[in-house]
């Protein structure tokens, strides 16, 4: 209002237009700034995280873990974080809010899918802007090694289908909304469990028994360290097997609480508005 | 004059514990999301014993002394701070400034939280079981400076909170600021500085002085001396914490003079 008012005075279409450019060119730049802020930010995480690995280190029992595959465990971690980011939870407390869930409701594209691509696509933009560009610096700082083909087919099918799993999980907490008519600490709680029991901040091989043991009967683990483990070539044929099996059986679990609790809502649901 | 800003904080207080569904599913949220910082960190302890030549409950105190500051000035300031960039968007902000008070004082006080009272319980009990474990007992002078420590430790906190969403009042946006600035820069908190590089060092000693909240005041209570600059830092925290709060009140007065409304 204030922008148009100024150029109406000063007269001229031309200098509206000059204006209208320059906000939009000042919000892209905006973004830059944003996606730069962010890849420092991912940045300091990495280098707060190889400076611990380095004190521990020093001060003695690594436990077998030497500092290459602790570091590209770290770096291959904030890849996976990259990938499994998702405000599935907001969206749907959104719509159920709004009213905007009777529509999803009976659109012939199922919500759930809708909302994976549109995810996926996100996160694969911040791999490829954030991801690639840290993943090669760090890879060549210390002259970390590249596994070999044999061990990256598996890791990439490994490492697909825990995405497919963080997803549902999250999706699973999303619908919870229908109950709760906020996602923020629903949310929350998930992300803590994430945090412990994934081994996305340190690797399950430094856990207490007791911790590890619970971890053991999540699904968490799935997503973050088992497919890290293939990647560092610590895992046989047969283990890679055993838990690609095992990310079957828990991608069917919540294939079907997904299901029940779809049908459920479907049939009890009350919506506001519209 | 007090006695309404007290009404507002009241009142505030009283209409999140309205809806105590919610409020116990933040209470639940929180002492998860805090317990999993410190499970972690916990793992870590246990498996080594020590980081950087800090015993295990060293380090605890180091991470009471950041909670606790931290859950003091989210008290007043995550409300209001965090809420700044889109009162600026939305225009909320107009209203405020046409109240006949101090708009830095409402502002504060009608967006103060109720949800960390279970921080303040959690790192509390941290930090007197880590006192107690390293032996350290409290007299008078030490536990009046301990007072002075936590409350020059919030205000280095609140500062961060404020310098880096004011920018809100010319951009618009600042979350990026405060994600780096402050929520990236203070990770480096949780650990004992040394293990870092020197220039960590000095950008969170001189540029942002985050290193105060804890790592050079938590070294007077268990007699070390240890970050490569004068061993007098230890004793700084209340000072730097007033300094640093008093700079930040002047970039926030300094925002409020730039801001333009942008109607609606």
């Amino acid at each position: 209002m204030v922008i148009y008012l100024e150029t109406r005075k000063r007269g001229g279409d031309k200098q509206m237009y000059m204006t209208l450019i320059k906000c939009s060119f000042k919000q892209q730049i905006q973004f830059k700034w944003d996606l730069l802020f962010h890849i420092i930010g991912d940045w300091l995480r990495i280098y707060i995280k190889i400076c611990i690995w380095n004190a521990l280190l020093m001060a003695g029992s690594g436990d077998g873990a030497d500092f290459k595959s602790l570091a590209a465990y770290t770096i291959v971690a904030s890849m996976v974080m990259l990938l499994t980011k998702s405000h599935v939870a907001e969206d749907l407390s959104d719509r159920v809010r709004s009213g905007m869930i009777a529509v999803d409701l009976i659109r012939p594209i199922s919500l759930k899918w809708y909302c994976f691509f549109n995810q996926i696509g996100e996160n694969l933009f911040s791999l490829l802007f954030e991801g690639v560009l840290i993943a090669v610096i760090s890879w060549k700082v210390w002259s970390l090694p590249i596994p070999e083909i044999k061990i990256i087919i598996p890791f990439v099918l490994c490492l697909t289908m825990g995405i497919i799993i963080m997803f549902y999980i999250q999706y699973i907490i999303g619908l919870l909304v229908f109950w709760m008519k906020d996602g923020t600490y629903t949310n929350m709680i998930t992300y803590a469990l994430f945090v412990m029991f994934s081994g996305i901040e340190i690797p399950l091989w430094f856990y207490p028994d007791w911790l590890r043991g619970i971890g053991q009967a999540l699904p968490f683990r799935f997503i973050v360290h088992e497919p890290i483990v293939i990647w560092l070539g610590q895992m046989g044929v047969r283990e890679i097997a055993f838990t690609l099996m095992m990310q079957m059986f828990w991608l069917m679990t919540l294939f079907l609480t997904e299901r029940n609790l779809w049908n459920f809502i479907k049939k009890n649901i009350e919506i506001q508005g519209g | 004059m007090i006695g309404l800003y007290w009404a507002f904080a009241r009142i505030s207080f009283l209409t999140q514990l309205e809806y105590r569904g919610q409020y116990f599913m933040r209470m639940v949220a929180k002492i998860l999301g805090w317990s999993t910082g410190f499970i972690m960190l916990m793992v870590l302890l246990q498996k080594f014993r020590t980081v950087g030549g800090w015993s295990i409950y060293e380090i605890l105190l180091l991470y009471a002394f950041d909670v606790i500051s931290y859950s003091i000035a989210s008290t007043f300031c995550m409300g209001a701070f965090g809420k700044l960039p889109r009162m600026i968007r939305q225009g909320e902000l107009d209203g405020i400034l046409t109240k006949p008070v101090n708009p830095f004082v409402y502002l504060v006080s009608t967006k103060i939280s109720a949800g960390y009272t279970s921080n303040y319980v959690i790192a509390l009990g941290i930090m007197v079981f880590s006192l107690k474990k390293l032996g350290i007992s409290l007299n008078g002078f030490s536990l009046v400076w301990l007072i002075l420590d936590i409350i020059g430790a919030s205000f280095i906190q609140a500062a961060g909170f404020m310098v880096t969403t004011v920018p809100a009042f010319w951009l618009y946006k600042s979350d990026g600021l405060y994600r780096l600035f402050y929520k990236n820069l203070t990770d480096f908190l949780k650990y004992p500085l040394s293990i870092y590089h020197r220039g960590v060092q000095a950008l969170l000693t001189f540029l942002l002085p985050y290193a105060f909240i804890n790592f050079y005041p938590v070294q007077y209570f268990i007699h070390k001396q240890e970050g490569m600059f004068s061993s007098y830092f230890q004793y700084l925290t209340p000072i730097v914490g007033i300094v640093t709060f008093l700079g930040a009140y002047c970039f926030w007065l300094k925002g409020l003079r730039a801001y333009k409304s942008t109607g609606s």
